[in-house]
């Protein structure tokens, strides 16, 4: 009787997971694949000066983070794909995400027309305080349906992103994509998501992996994003076509045997 | 993607033409073992440590078709049991069904197998308060669930102790034609064979 406690004490107890939203409605991109550009103003001051990094090098962050961690979820259909270096209007790094005297509704102006955009932003009145590194928005939405989401890096002179080595900053902009495509905070330190950074970040955590899988759900083999048994001119399929051929000549090979069956022919 | 479908049925239409009816004997196995999900990949604590393998008890079931004295056809269906979470909020658990192949040798199989592997991610809705910046903001939790799927390749092997008792190792290996997102779950099963009936 014991034993069958301790059984039902480690199953109640272990493998703990817990992930949240960022909105009630449950907001998710239509397709696929978004891609994540990254802005440049017009304006040479208003680029990104004080974090440390360009917006070339910015994008480079942004390929690896994505590459190193949402991609990696083997049960989500959403991939996100390094964009490119965008040359718009100063009002993305200067303006305010949110409007004025709201819990925060979305600056119109600044309404990013689809996918993700990052861009580095001075202005005060985004951040409660310089320890914060980022803040992000869907703020394109439709429906149910993201069109699209803005990320504002703070690039105040007295910004601590500009102290975080590489790795962090990959980490920093990873969880801020989270946020982008639907999740919100979680409780747990090994969660990408937790609100903090750590020590040191690897990988998704169980969270991170369940939560983009439950807004993203993989759909294998029928749905777009699935195994492409059949491949395609440039992308043949050969693992699977050659474990389709193994098996049927294996067993036609067994068969003809146990029959003592021969080809005629 | 309508060949995929033409592909299984032409495998299935394979196996029946393929199996001649004297040759059917029937065992029927019940088996329980760990499912070690995503090896290496998820984090685990704050150091960067990876996962290995974790608590996660499974059973699994399959009836074994012999087509030939080494050769058998084993369908198999399997599931986790669900996973309270830390919130009592969100729970997990897992599924799959699975066409195996094994080739038996002196106390000794290999397994070869195709099949689907179901996640079940749900929640019972409402809101946690979590730290946000430098203030705390409620956030919404998921309020239904949401089942994932994924066609799996399953290689494994297994040691035949007895006539009743073996024990099966299964690598069950996703997104095969990913490098992206390719991951591997193991399955290590004791399993009791009720024999032909």
């Amino acid at each position: 009787m014991k034993l069958i406690y301790l059984i039902l004490f480690l199953i109640i107890s272990a493998n703990a997971h817990s992930f949240t939203l960022n909105n009630t409605s449950t907001l998710v991109f239509g397709q696929n694949e978004v891609k994540v550009n990254v802005h440049q103003s017009t304006v040479a001051l208003d680029r990104c000066t004080n974090i440390g990094i360009d917006e070339s090098e910015l994008l480079s962050i942004v390929g690896d983070a994505v590459d190193q961690y949402w991609n990696r979820s083997p049960t989500s259909r959403l991939k996100l794909r390094m964009g490119s270096v965008v040359t718009s209007s100063t009002a993305f790094a200067t303006g305010l995400i949110c409007l004025t005297g709201t819990s925060c509704d979305p600056t119109p102006a600044l309404a990013v027309s689809s996918d993700v955009l990052i861009t580095c932003n001075k202005n005060a009145g985004n951040y409660s305080g310089s320890g914060v590194l980022a803040v992000t928005v869907p703020n394109n939405v439709s429906g149910k349906t993201i069109v699209g989401s803005l990320i504002m890096i703070n690039d105040q002179a007295n910004n601590t992103f500009k102290t975080k080595s590489r790795d962090e900053k990959i980490s920093i902009i990873a969880h801020e994509l989270g946020h982008t495509f639907g999740l919100g905070h979680s409780p747990v330190k090994d969660s990408l998501m937790y609100y903090s950074t750590v020590n040191m970040r690897s990988a998704l955590g169980s969270d991170d992996i369940d939560g983009i899988s439950y807004l993203y759900p993989k759909q294998q083999p029928v749905t777009c994003g699935s195994v492409d048994m059949n491949g395609s001119k440039n992308n043949p399929n050969t693992w699977l076509g050659l474990l389709f051929g193994f098996l049927v000549i294996a067993l036609i090979n067994y068969q003809l045997r146990y029959l003592k069956l021969r080809p005629r022919f | 993607m309508k060949k995929n479908k033409y592909l299984i049925v032409l495998l299935g239409i394979l196996l029946v033409l393929f199996t001649p009816e004297k040759s059917r004997a029937y065992d029927a196995t019940l088996s329980v073992g760990n499912l070690c999900e995503y090896v290496g990949k998820i984090q685990v604590d704050e150091n960067g440590g990876t996962n290995f393998c974790e608590f996660n008890p499974y059973f699994a079931s399959s009836i074994d078709y012999s087509v030939s004295p080494e050769f058998l056809i084993a369908p198999e269906f399997g599931f986790s049991i669900p996973k309270s979470a830390r919130d009592e909020n969100i729970s997990k658990m897992s599924l799959f069904i699975l066409a195996n192949a094994k080739y038996k040798l002196t106390n000794f199989h290999l397994i070869v197998g195709l099949g689907l592997f179901f996640t079940r991610i749900s929640g019972s809705g409402g809101t946690e308060d979590l730290n946000n910046g430098n203030s705390t903001s409620s956030f919404p939790l998921p309020d239904s669930s949401v089942f994932t799927r994924n066609f799996i390749l399953n290689l494994g092997a297994g040691l035949d102790f007895t006539r009743e008792w073996s024990a099966d190792l299964h690598t069950y290996i996703f997104n095969l034609t990913s490098s992206e997102d390719r991951a591997y779950s193991i399955a290590i099963n004791g399993t009791y064979h009720f024999g032909e009936f």
